[in-house]
């Protein structure tokens, strides 16, 4: 079988690189050194791009987001103009930060910054289904009209299947009923849990409730959900993200997210 | 050999998918959507004509007792640097398949074909293999991935094929060719299909791995 | 844990329902007794790598993990695949020597499966999953036992079904890899009713 020759003659080939541990060290040194420049160069060439294509997703997802959900739109239309602002809150108090300027503040490396976040531990939730680090600020956009707040644009991400699901979470002026959930990025496996991406499965959102009568928070995608405001379906066969999507809104509107930011709008007592 | 065979071969008589069994995981994972697939197949074919070039390029260089570890170091900085192309050029494609192109590296058919064939050969016979191989690996995931997601979807390249029940149609998607299973029938009928009467070489196996012992004591054996 | 750990075997199994270790699975998987050897040293590679490259990453490579010397800003996270294969190949090499020295029995029954170890995707795979789903230390640990024991739990199975396959009357192109395919393909879907989808 030809294989057998190819296999002789790289036994011979072979021989005539000496073997002894100079040429071992010499080789391998080389070879890695040649490949970290290599790979260095590179990661360094097109950092800059992709780093510019992510911040231009994730801006151009705001714009898509208003043209994609009608009421969203003609409510920016009917309003004043410079009428969508952007506010960094503090999630522990609820109240805006005032230190730090929104336009300036990236959530994703504060993150990782233990001076800008903290860790979340079992005491806070179960692990499974929470990040790992929260951001001690988070940035919000209002919608107001005439001062008077219209809606919310939360921004929130959570652990899906195998990836990170970052997502807009629409807010009516109630600030429970749920406009609208926008999936932005996600890494789910293709076909099964990127179905959280379809406008299908996204529009089952539109007019959920997030509180009940008592004021408790309620919402959540269970398997065959029913015809109440306050439950959502998993997609079949994609049970694990669509959790991923639930536990991801629950913790954002609960305590440990925008919870205090919106007990306080509701309230009346913004701070 | 000449060119014509070194192209030839690797595509139904010594395919890397199913007379090799070498590239499984991807032809498995990443065929649920075409245009997925043809990245993965587009980004493979590059660090295998790459990595079989260079590698060919040093066999003369390369001591027996560490040419595993030099030949993974250059093909993973291969990997990488494809890696950042993507995602620098095709963000959202990347997204997608992000684990998966990391997982090149240890894609035996890369590791397979530098070791069993660009070790001894040119450059330019190992170019010729290295084409010869991807087109083979590129057809099956193809073939593969069509069927899925026409089967799965009702769309080709993510374009709409068969008008869904849903939308109005006759075509009630089969959730079943999206899910893990369906990627193993689909190949093992294709290996049926692509040698009907032979019975399948068991020891074509064994030869194609053996190449890569290394005694620990430093030489290489059978 | 003991769901992340039940989880790793049954539901997300990394053989059966992330496909990853295929070729190794698929090639030693005709006699039980190399398949019981390769699943052992598999489960031993995992546990030992996966658990070194968390601490690897992230108090080296993530972003921020060098805050500690200053060096806050740098992210250095696309070292992460060499760094990962580098950990694997030096642990299978000094498996190998082991091996070779005390059990040398099943070093030479394993052959030349073993320095294979070092390209499976299984072990390369559960490494980047690790990274994906940024586990801490202890989950580390379960998640990297976990996934050894599913993967050998299923190459186990394979075998000892292709053992029996060998008495059976099956049409002459199916035999042998087709057949191996097929069989794979029912078993994954077996597992995929312990998963609850994704």
């Amino acid at each position: 079988m030809a294989d057998t020759d190819n296999r002789q003659h790289s036994l011979e080939s072979s021989r005539l690189a000496p073997d002894g541990a100079l040429q071992n060290v010499l080789m391998t040194s080389l070879v890695a050194l040649v490949s970290a420049l290599f790979v260095s160069t590179a990661a360094v060439l097109l950092q800059p791009r992709y780093a510019a294509q992510q911040s231009a997703l994730r801006q151009a997802s705001m714009a898509n987001l208003i043209e994609s959900i009608p009421s969203l739109s003609s409510l920016v239309l009917a309003s004043d103009a410079d009428s969508l602002q952007t506010q960094l809150i503090d999630l522990d108090s609820g109240c805006r930060a005032t230190e730090v300027s929104a336009a300036e503040f990236d959530a994703r490396t504060a993150e990782n910054d233990p001076e800008q976040s903290r860790a979340l531990t079992t005491e806070d939730g179960d692990a499974q289904a929470m990040l790992k680090r929260r951001s001690d600020l988070e940035k919000v956009h209002l919608l107001f009209d005439k001062e008077q707040l219209q809606m919310a644009i939360l921004p929130v991400h959570g652990p899906g299947y195998q990836s990170t699901l970052y997502a807009w979470l629409v807010l009516d002026k109630d600030l429970s009923s749920i406009i609208a959930l926008s999936v932005t990025e996600h890494a789910e496996t293709p076909g099964i849990g990127s179905r959280v991406e379809d406008p299908a499965w996204q529009r089952q959102w539109t007019d959920k409730q997030l509180l009940d009568e008592s004021g408790e928070l309620v919402i959540r995608v269970v398997k065959n959900a029913d015809d109440t405001p306050y439950q959502v379906d998993a997609i079949s066969g994609a049970t694990r993200t669509s959790l991923g999507v639930s536990n991801m809104v629950r913790f954002w509107t609960g305590p440990l997210g925008f919870g205090p930011f919106l007990e306080l709008q509701r309230r009346g007592e913004p701070c | 050999m000449n060119t014509a065979s070194l192209l030839s071969r690797p595509l139904l008589r010594d395919n890397p998918v199913t007379v090799q069994i070498l590239g499984i995981c991807s032809a498995l994972a990443v065929t649920t959507s075409l245009i997925t697939a043809l990245t993965l197949c587009a980004a493979l074919s590059i660090v295998l004509c790459c990595s079989s070039m260079i590698i060919s390029a040093l066999r003369q260089h390369i001591p027996a007792s560490t040419r595993l570890i030099i030949q993974i170091t250059i093909i993973a900085s291969l990997v990488i640097v494809v890696d950042l192309l993507l995602k620098a050029y095709l963000f959202d494609i990347s997204q997608q398949l992000s684990v998966f192109v990391s997982l090149i590296v240890t894609n035996c058919l890369v590791l397979g074909r530098a070791e069993a064939f660009a070790m001894q050969h040119t450059v330019r016979e190992s170019l010729m293999d290295a084409v010869g191989n991807s087109v083979g690996y590129s057809a099956v995931l193809i073939i593969v991935a069509s069927i899925r997601e026409l089967l799965g979807s009702g769309s080709l390249l993510g374009e709409p094929v068969f008008t869904r029940a849903s939308e109005g149609g006759w075509f009630e998607p089969l959730d079943f060719m999206l899910k893990a299973p369906s990627a193993f029938f689909i190949i093992g009928l294709l290996v049926w299909a692509v040698c009907p009467r032979k019975r399948v070489d068991e020891h074509s196996k064994t030869k194609h791995t053996t190449s890569l012992v290394i005694n620990p004591h430093g030489a290489s054996h059978e | 844990m003991t769901e992340l750990f039940l989880t790793s075997v049954f539901g997300d199994n990394i053989a059966l329902a992330f496909f990853l270790g295929m070729c190794t699975f698929l090639a030693v998987s005709r006699r039980v007794a190399t398949a019981v050897g390769l699943g052992m040293c598999m489960m031993l590679v995992m546990f030992i790598t996966v658990p070194f490259n968390q601490i690897v990453f992230t108090r080296l490579l993530k972003p921020g993990a060098l805050h500690g010397i200053g060096l806050g800003e740098l992210d250095v996270s696309f070292l992460m695949l060499v760094c990962a294969i580098g950990t694997i190949a030096a642990t299978v090499q000094i498996l190998e020597m082991l091996l070779y020295r005390f059990v040398p029995d099943l070093f030479e029954a394993l052959g030349v499966f073993l320095p294979l170890l070092t390209v499976n995707c299984a072990i390369l795979g559960a490494s980047l999953f690790m990274v994906e789903r940024q586990y801490g230390f202890v989950e580390s640990v379960v998640y990297a036992g976990g996934s050894g024991v599913g993967w050998a739990m299923a190459i186990i199975m394979l075998a000892a079904i292709r053992e029996r396959l060998t008495f059976s009357r099956i049409p002459p192109g199916l035999q042998g890899l087709g057949m191996a395919f097929i069989v794979t393909g029912l078993l994954s879907m077996g597992f995929a009713t312990l998963s609850t989808g994704g």
